[in-house]
């Protein structure tokens, strides 16, 4: 109940959010165009997005339409946000009414042979990655007077915490890269025909599905775990019918169909009571010795509560670039302050180009202070650049040996002043005994920093976008807080021979945290499989025995889920340690094998016969027609149970959960009061009677 | 002090609610002195799990947070006041099973709620049994038309899956409303069954009435 009302609160908090995000400059995904004037603009006709989530992992599908309104070729430039963990998979042009399918080439060779290309007037279509920040997608020619069609795929791992699973389909630019911005305009108009149409697929039963901020959406239940989600005004959407067409047409008579500035965000809240689990989703094709797998561990509900007062220090980002997004940190920030005990104390610490402090030290987090800095918080403007170092440095110091610690961080995340190298900020917190918690705003942050920064000091990361129920990311975040956690965490495999882990090393398991872990196999037959960390400095362990397939061909993905964690792990220790000849190698061979767009690789398509010509092999288009008749075959029957550990489980209690029930209170009301009123009235009457 | 126990302060006799005096002071005390959902007495699954079997009965007289503990601790005070004189020690007695029926119930059919507090389930006991007595002492249509409210309220709230005015921080179960509320039948039920003396010597007899039909309560 008490959720129920802050989500009201949170909706009136949204509101007001959406209208202060309305005034900012718009920085979504779309066409770019200069901001000159000196190209003419291209339209979006359509935009249909099909996400397939099943299996732990997520395949989008997006298909446009692009148009050229005038008289003479152009090429389109359209450019989106790197999805968290997602890589561009599959980049197909329809070229002479056929769809002709991308091939990986390492990245200069990718663009030199579209140059070629489009120099040569034939088409042509590239996909590149802005390192953290976005893809970008070029396609020429886009012909005068004539539409233009593509297709992009990417898949990414879906993880659910605390039985809340989240997705978001990034649209909304974080606005953090400043050159871009000064040169590019992004058209995010589509303007005639828009979808996003979404299945979910779970053999866990899935109580509710929610999307914030967007009421038109059509959730549809269709079994336990089997939801469909449906919006916008597309062909595909069955809800639309002849009320579709209609609004179609309207579309294009009175304004967009969309406009992509915002990100989707579609959340799904699993049953409550589930128990821990182990599951384990592989690929090891007819004959091949060896196979690839994705474990995703569930944890049981079993890290007990911490009590005690602590320090927070809430280090907070005003730069330029948070513009759009201060008021939901400024919001996120007073009701994270809110869920402080009286016997807590907290600092604040702003910073841009400069650090200053907000309190005058630790402050106890009284409700009076709570509201007096809250108000203070909220009353700043951002301005200037990040010094996210600077920032971090001042919020370290002045610490209290004897308190418990933690620090707040929110950031977009885009250090561009002071020091910026990540081996640094590691160095300077892990100098001190605390605990980073990482709020990290909108898409374009530099995630592979703070997470890693994050992950030094054992805390948490988590996203947040403008589209978020900013109140259950919080609920979520503080339950991991106020809770003891897994340290240490590591995973041993006995009874079949497994290598390429990755992650290298898990750091930290939090209340409602899944693990999930990808490899390489050789061999079959049962494998004991234990689980360890330290829990408040006590050594704990978690064992389970299931057998690793011989032969499994439903989810030939993981292998491109697989190659694409180990690209992370890589670029990880490249930003830590400086780029290296070997690694940088060993991600454009992966990317290059696996067919995925990397830093060091992207992704080409020529007309078919120039793929010939230019000795260009198809295992892209391979891989790809392996996977799309394996989702077809999956699509045909019910989402299979996963969990491996049903015969000796991991856990012996329920995953943890919001709602439904995990905290319960019998609690009477005002109604059960006005029932007894009568009593009352009688039992006075009695007496009246008996007196008289 | 109770509505029946006014008119005898008013002409001198000492006949406080006590036990309705003392439980109150007992809840408020907790709430006061250990604060909202205190993390030693709260009913939690997992440490119960572990020996700290004190829970069972502690998490029933903790509450999540003021709103809570006021509306709870306030219909104790009042159905206390209202049914403390028909029931005397069965008031005790029945807090007592309501309190073993929910944690039964917690336990076995809700695995899933790792944590439970406040003490509105066995207050549903409570009323059940105090309204049956009263009804035995006196057929007057409001009990019947209260008690039918009261299992209407409860089908409501398990409809809706929520009580209906309360937002607590911790969600609501209206299934122990439910469960409690059934704790009270199943005494008057089950006391009336087997009538034997031993239990009315374990103090589940009242002075001034038998489970059987009373005579209506008269001024000492």
């Amino acid at each position: 109940m008490a959720i129920q009302q802050l989500m009201q609160r949170a909706g009136r908090g949204l509101l007001i959010l959406a209208a202060l995000l309305t005034t900012t400059l718009s920085q979504a995904a779309g066409l770019l165009q200069p901001s000159d004037g000196s190209l003419p603009p291209l339209e979006i006709r359509d935009h249909n997005v099909s996400v397939v989530l099943e299996d732990a992992y997520a395949v989008t599908t997006v298909e446009q339409v692009f148009f050229n309104p005038h008289d003479r070729d152009l090429e389109a430039r359209y450019s989106f946000p790197v999805p968290e963990h997602g890589s561009v998979a599959e980049f197909t042009l329809w070229i002479d009414g056929k769809p002709v399918t991308g091939e990986v080439l390492e990245r200069k060779e990718a663009r030199r042979v579209y140059e070629e290309e489009k120099a040569a007037g034939r088409d042509a279509g590239l996909t590149e990655k802005d390192e953290y920040k976005t893809f970008e997608v070029q396609v020429s020619p886009v012909r005068a007077g004539q539409e233009t069609r593509i297709r992009l795929v990417y898949l990414q791992p879906a993880h659910v915490d605390t039985g809340i699973g989240r997705y978001v389909y990034p649209l909304e630019e974080g606005g953090v890269d400043e050159e871009k911005l000064a040169f590019w305009t992004a058209n995010d108009r589509v303007e005639r025909q828009f979808g996003f149409n979404m299945k979910i697929r779970s053999a866990y039963p899935i109580e509710a599905v929610r999307m914030p901020n967007q009421p038109q959406a059509q959730l549809h239940q269709l079994s336990d775990g089997d939801w469909q989600i449906n919006l916008g005004n597309s062909a595909n959407n069955p809800a639309m019918g002849e009320e579709g067409n209609q609004s179609q047409a309207a579309a294009s008579a009175s304004g967009p169909a969309f406009t992509l500035d915002k990100d989707l965000v579609v959340y799904w809240r699993h049953k409550a009571g589930l128990p821990g689990s182990v599951d384990l989703v592989a690929h090891k094709p007819e004959g091949e010795s060896r196979g690839t797998f994705m474990l995703v561990v569930t944890p049981g509900d079993d890290l007990q509560p911490i009590s005690g007062g602590k320090d927070w220090v809430f280090v907070l980002d005003i730069s330029g670039s948070m513009q759009g997004k201060y008021a939901t940190l400024a919001d996120g920030v007073e009701r994270a302050m809110k869920q402080m005990r009286p016997e807590d104390r907290f600092r604040i610490v702003l910073f841009n180009e400069r650090t200053r402090e907000l309190t005058s030290g630790f402050v106890n987090a009284t409700p009076e202070a709570v509201a007096e800095y809250a108000r203070k918080v909220s009353a700043v403007i951002p301005d200037n650049g990040t010094n996210l170092f600077a920032g971090l440095e001042e919020g370290l110091s002045s610490l209290d040996a004897d308190r418990t610690s933690a620090l707040v961080l929110v950031t977009d995340g885009v250090a561009n002043v002071g020091e910026t190298r990540q081996r640094q900020f590691i160095e300077l917190i892990e100098k001190r005994d605390i605990r980073l918690f990482t709020f990290i705003m909108g898409n374009s942050a530099n995630r592979p920093l703070l997470e890693a920064v994050t992950k030094a000091s054992n805390g948490f990361a988590m996203n947040i976008s403008s589209s978020d129920d900013i109140v259950g990311q919080l609920l979520a975040a503080s339950s991991k807080v106020t809770h003891q956690a897994l340290h240490g965490v590591e995973l041993e495999i006995d009874g079949v021979k497994t290598a390429d882990i990755t992650p290298q090393q898990i750091g930290s398991l939090y209340r409602g945290q899944q693990l999930v872990l990808f490899g390489h196999y050789w061999g079959d037959g049962m494998a004991d499989v234990t689980l360890k960390g330290l829990i408040s400095g006590q050594p704990k362990s978690y064992q389970t025995r299931f057998a690793f397939p011989a032969k499994a061909t439903d989810n030939p993905e993981i292998e491109r889920l697989w190659a694409y964690a180990t690209i992370e792990d890589a670029m990880a220790e490249m930003a830590d340690f400086g780029e290296k000849a070997d690694l940088k190698q060993a991600v454009t061979d992966l990317g290059v094998e696996y067919g995925l767009v990397t830093d060091y690789t992207s992704m080409v398509v020529v007309r078919d016969e120039i793929f010939d010509q230019r000795g260009i092999k198809r295992t892209n288009q391979q891989r790809l027609a392996v996977e799309a008749a394996a989702r077809q075959q999956r699509a045909s029957q019910p989402a299979p149970s996963r969990r491996v550990d049903t015969q000796q489980p991991m856990y012996s209690s329920p995953r943890p959960h919001f709602g439904g029930g995990s905290h319960g209170g019998g609690a009477l009301d005002g109604w059960s009061l006005l029932l007894l009123l009568p009593l009352v009235w009688l039992s006075l009457s009695a007496r009246s009677r008996k007196v008289a | 002090m109770s509505v029946h126990a006014l008119p005898r302060v008013r002409l001198g006799t000492i006949a406080l609610p006590w036990r309705t005096l003392l439980l109150t002071a007992v809840a408020l005390a907790l709430y006061l002195g250990a604060g909202a959902a205190p993390e030693l007495w709260v009913y939690d699954r997992l440490a119960i799990s572990q020996g700290e079997w004190w829970r069972l009965i502690s998490g029933h007289w903790v509450h999540s947070d003021l709103q809570h503990a006021v509306w709870d601790i306030g219909a104790l005070f009042l159905l206390g006041l209202l049914f403390e004189s028909r029931l005397q020690g069965k008031l005790f007695s029945v807090l007592g099973l309501a309190t073993l029926g929910i944690d039964l119930w917690l336990w076995r059919v809700e695995p899933s709620l790792t944590y439970y507090c406040g003490l509105s389930g066995i207050l549903n006991g409570l009323l059940a049994l105090g309204l049956m007595q009263w009804w035995r002492e006196d057929r007057h249509p409001l009990i019947l038309m209260t008690g039918l409210g009261a299992v209407l309220k409860i089908a409501w709230e398990m409809a809706a899956g929520e009580a209906l005015l309360t937002a607590t921080a911790w969600s609501s179960v209206p299934e122990v409303h439910a469960v409690g509320f059934f704790c009270g039948l199943l005494l008057v039920v089950v006391v009336s069954w087997l009538n034997i003396g031993i239990i009315e010597e374990l103090g589940l007899r009242s002075d001034s009435t038998r489970w059987g039909r009373a005579p209506p309560c008269t001024l000492k």
